[in-house]
């Protein structure tokens, strides 16, 4: 990498992590502090060939993380999917239209974000989604990230969080188990998630 | 010629029907082409643009079936077009059908803009005509192709498989939409179909009922004209053997060689049996002619053969040369016609001079020559014509001067237009079909335009896209075009979706631009998708289709397209124009200067042909006037009547030159023989003794070619009708030009000395 490239990626960092500093209550910043996160398990979506994202199981701390990465430039698509998804499982849910609301804000935000009149050699849109479920915590994470790709393995080079949810303990739980088994393709995701979570 | 006329004759007549049952039993096997191939020239470059269309963006031989119906929105209409596109999908060969009970629109949907049905059902639902009416509404595009602008009359567009190696599908699938179209419907309901592929099949058929149609009243008519010349057996029963020999031989090799019927080689078996006469009726005139002082039959036919073997071989040379001048033509129809029947004409010779003198050496030859009504009806036509000739040659050579100048002045009023759809009669179903289309629903015709960058870069940028629209817009102002096709209407209805807004209109920027091709790389229909554009979105196709009009609006108006497109996209991009529609109209446009090159030819190698058998530059000038005066004045006839310049008409100088021309060899060989210092002797002489040869000759010729006034395709009825009236006026310009000619300049040169 340039020096140059690493100087942006480092100022690039810097300003994300400022701008959170606005968004992420101090209580809830280790748990979405991702520089230490172990993956567990990876899976590509929809699937390796046609990826537009990527769902990983990550342990961080104690906490247990399900991490979704969206990567396409039809970001506004995979996310009517998902909401799709999340209306079907939690029908009349107010935490998963607050869930909702809060993905199709970041998704506009990310969005607005592209120059209008300018071409972008990478038009893909950037989006991650935490679902976080720690001792005395659970919460959901969304955000933007800049990442770097090597032999097809996605690294994330910054993150910066735009919302954060509290929602209940049970929606956060049972939402990781449902993208885990819906990404891993398995009837039970318990058997996927770290020990200590089953 | 003496072992052929005695002992050879049984073993020449065992070796030429073992041949022609040889050549008969392959000229049996002889196919009809159904893809209309030869009729269009195979210009490299033209062919690869067309080759790389159609592997990119598939054939563009879709159908189009027109369902009129008073009441189309309602229930029951769209029910009917619901029902044809189903029962039209199942058909074997069938890819897809789109139609308006099919169709999709875009609208905006929970995950951003998603595919609606136009017609969503249940189609008994009261509102549904609004509702249609509505969609229709926020989507013109769909009117036109799918729906008339009245609402009166739908559209099926049916999509074809690609089966290079299967020929015969195509006809089954028109077969079968034809099927349904004839079923009996009621409340002024009517079908109606076009297409490139519906012009090859009915082309087809109509080639195999021509020659089914044709070849036997071709034999009928001449058998009854040498029945009436000549009032006996041998007349007919000769040179119809010599003819049937000469055309099993020749499609016979055509066959031999790979090749199959067109529309223009249709035309071969009739016109090889008229060419097939010439020899035959001058030999049989000529031995009857001989008298008895003339020996046995084996001396008498000796002597006739040697008068007039050269001569004939001069003929038939002239003929062959004329049509072989046609080898140049750009056209693979035009080429195989001109050199198949020059080897038909030289091949009519060889059999007429051995089969003619082998038959009559079976038979006792008259004493004296036949004196009939006929003769002497003829004898004094002939007396009055070559009076005219050698009193007033002055005169004469003035009329037919001034005749030329006035028929040269109808000659700039020639269109050159080639119109698939007006080729064939007006009552035919695909004349009728187009036009009810063309009218009533969208342009039958279209023509293809594909626009890349010149780098092979994706033309997904704000700046191609707004060039394309300028494209567009250019396009649809221009008189003739009915719409146009392009991915600009996907956009826009796109772009509409994803802003949420009512108006159709095309991404505003960079941004929304690369979006809205994002999207459309991710989009689930991308079949459809690549019919308009290419994968990896480098190059686009225009479908704009025009009204049915010929070439000689066409070629000008796809020239102005291209010239706009080029215009408008600019240096950066390549535009290039194919379709089948568009070679169509190109070669049409190639036609007239490949014509003119044939005839030119045609006439160079004629009159060497005539320079070397006269060996005077005077004679050959002298018989160049009456054979350049009848094609002038059929130029003449066709400018003042307003027949166009096509693929039939273009070939009658060249083929008709040689043949003329032969009656002037004829003519003036015998007066070279008869000469003896009296011009005036010697034409009366002439046009006694070889006049009545080439009275009947001439009127073989003129209604054998008249037989194939009864085709099916204009240009080959105009071919025929104007060869016969060329052929006549040519033997006019014999009987009374040549002699005044020959009258007025043995004169001067007399005076001279």
């Amino acid at each position: 990498m340039s020096w140059a490239r690493r100087l942006s990626l480092l100022l690039l960092a810097c300003a994300a992590a400022a701008r959170a500093e606005g968004v992420v209550p101090a209580r809830l910043g280790p748990w979405l502090d991702a520089s230490h996160d172990q993956l567990v398990r990876r899976a590509y979506v929809p699937s390796p060939e046609q990826r537009v994202g990527e769902v990983r199981i990550l342990r961080r701390g104690d906490a247990t993380v399900v991490q979704t990465l969206l990567y396409s430039k039809v970001l506004s698509r995979v996310v009517g999917e998902i909401r799709k998804k999340e209306l079907a499982n939690w029908p009349g849910s107010a935490d998963a239209a607050a869930y909702l609301e809060a993905l199709v804000k970041v998704q506009k935000t990310i969005w607005s974000r592209l120059p209008a009149n300018q071409r972008v050699a990478d038009r893909r849109q950037k989006l991650w989604i935490d679902f976080v479920l720690a001792p005395g915590a659970a919460l959901i994470g969304i955000g933007a990230f800049e990442m770097e790709e090597k032999n097809g393995e996605v690294r994330v080079v910054s993150r910066e969080p735009l919302v954060i949810l509290e929602p209940s303990r049970e929606y956060v739980e049972r939402n990781q188990r449902l993208i885990a088994a819906d990404s891993f393709q398995v009837d039970d995701a318990a058997t996927l998630l770290p020990e200590g979570r089953k | 010629m003496t072992w052929l006329l005695t002992r050879g004759r049984v073993p020449f007549l065992c070796a030429l029907l073992a041949l022609t049952a040889f050549f008969g039993f392959h000229a049996s096997q002889i196919e009809v082409e159904r893809n209309n191939e030869s009729l269009n020239s195979r210009e490299a470059e033209q062919t690869e643009i067309y080759d790389r269309f159609k592997a990119t963006f598939g054939s563009d031989e879709d159908l189009l079936l027109a369902v009129a119906h008073p009441n189309l929105l309602s229930a029951e209409g769209l029910a009917l077009v619901d029902e044809l596109t189903t029962r039209i999908a199942r058909i074997d060969g069938v890819r897809r059908v789109f139609s308006l009970s099919n169709a999709q629109q875009v609208v905006p949907g929970e995950s951003g803009s998603e595919t609606s049905p136009v017609v969503a059902p249940p189609l008994d639902d009261p509102g549904l005509a609004s509702r249609v009416q509505a969609a229709l509404g926020r989507n013109p595009d769909l009117t036109g192709l799918f729906v008339s602008a009245d609402r009166r009359t739908a559209g099926l567009l049916v999509e074809i498989e690609d089966r290079p190696s299967d020929l015969r599908y195509h006809a089954a699938i028109i077969d079968a939409l034809r099927a349904i179209i004839a079923e009996p419907r009621t409340g002024g309901v009517s079908l109606h179909l076009t297409g490139i592929a519906v012009q090859k099949h009915d082309v087809s058929a109509y080639i195999e009922r021509d020659q089914r149609r044709l070849i036997p009243l071709a034999v009928g008519v001449l058998g009854l004209v040498l029945a009436i010349f000549f009032r006996r057996a041998l007349g007919v029963l000769l040179p119809l053997a010599v003819m049937g020999v000469t055309t099993a031989w020749t499609l016979g090799a055509y066959q031999l060689a790979g090749l199959q019927l067109n529309a223009i080689t249709g035309l071969l078996p009739p016109v090889l049996m008229v060419l097939s006469l010439a020899v035959s009726v001058h030999l049989i005139q000529g031995w009857l002619d001989a008298g008895s002082a003339a020996g046995d039959r084996v001396s008498r036919m000796l002597l006739v053969v040697r008068r007039l073997a050269f001569p004939c071989f001069f003929c038939a040379l002239t003929t062959a040369l004329g049509f072989s001048s046609l080898a140049t033509s750009s056209l693979p129809a035009v080429r195989e016609f001109g050199v198949f029947a020059a080897f038909g004409v030289l091949l009519s010779f060889g059999v007429g001079m051995t089969l003619v003198p082998v038959g009559l050496s079976f038979l006792t030859p008259p004493a004296s020559a036949p004196r009939s009504r006929q003769h002497r009806l003829i004898l004094r036509l002939l007396a009055a014509s070559d009076r005219a000739a050698t009193q007033h040659p002055g005169r004469v050579l003035a009329v037919f001067l001034a005749l030329t100048a006035l028929s040269l002045a109808g000659l700039p009023l020639v269109h050159n237009n080639t119109d698939l759809v007006r080729f064939l009669r007006g009552d035919a179903p695909l004349h009728r079909d187009t036009l009810f289309i063309d009218a009533n629903l969208t342009g039958a015709n279209t023509l293809e335009f594909v626009v890349t960058r010149s780098d092979g870069t994706p033309l997904t940028s704000h700046d191609a896209v707004r060039r394309m629209a300028a494209f567009e817009q250019a396009t649809l102002a221009r008189e003739h075009v009915t719409g146009l096709s392009s991915i600009l209407a996907v956009l826009r209805q796109l772009q509409r979706a994803e802003s949420g807004g009512e108006e159709l209109a095309l991404p505003a920027n960079e941004r929304d631009t690369a979006y809205a091709f994002d999207l459309l790389e991710a989009a689930p229909e991308q079949d459809l998708i690549r019919k308009l554009i290419a994968p990896g979105f480098t190059s686009v196709r225009f479908n704009v289709r025009i009204r049915a009009v010929g070439t000689a609006i066409a070629a000008p108006l796809s020239d102005a397209i291209l010239a706009d497109a080029r215009g408008v996209f600019g240096e950066g991009y390549l535009v290039s124009a194919t379709g089948a529609f568009y070679h169509v109209a190109q070669d049409s446009n190639r036609l007239v200067d490949s014509q003119l090159r044939s005839f030119g030819l045609a006439v160079a190698l004629v009159v060497l042909a005539i320079g070397l058998l006269f060996r005077s530059a005077r004679l050959t000038f002298i018989a160049l006037i009456p054979n350049l005066m009848p094609i002038a004045w059929t130029g003449g006839i066709m400018g003042f009547l307003g027949i166009d310049l096509s693929i039939g008409t273009a070939m009658i100088a060249s083929a008709v030159i040689g043949l003329i021309v032969d009656d002037t060899i004829h003519y003036m060989n015998h007066y070279t023989h008869v000469y003896r210092g009296n011009p005036t002797e010697a034409i009366r002489r002439t046009t006694s003794e070889v006049g009545p040869a080439l009275l009947v000759n001439n009127l073989v010729l003129a209604l054998g070619f008249w037989v194939g006034c009864l085709g099916s395709f204009k240009p080959t009825i105009f071919f025929s009708l104007l060869s016969g009236i060329t052929i006549l006026c040519a033997l006019f310009c014999d009987l009374l030009v040549t002699p005044a000619c020959l009258h007025l300049f043995d004169r001067r040169r007399t005076v001279r000395v």
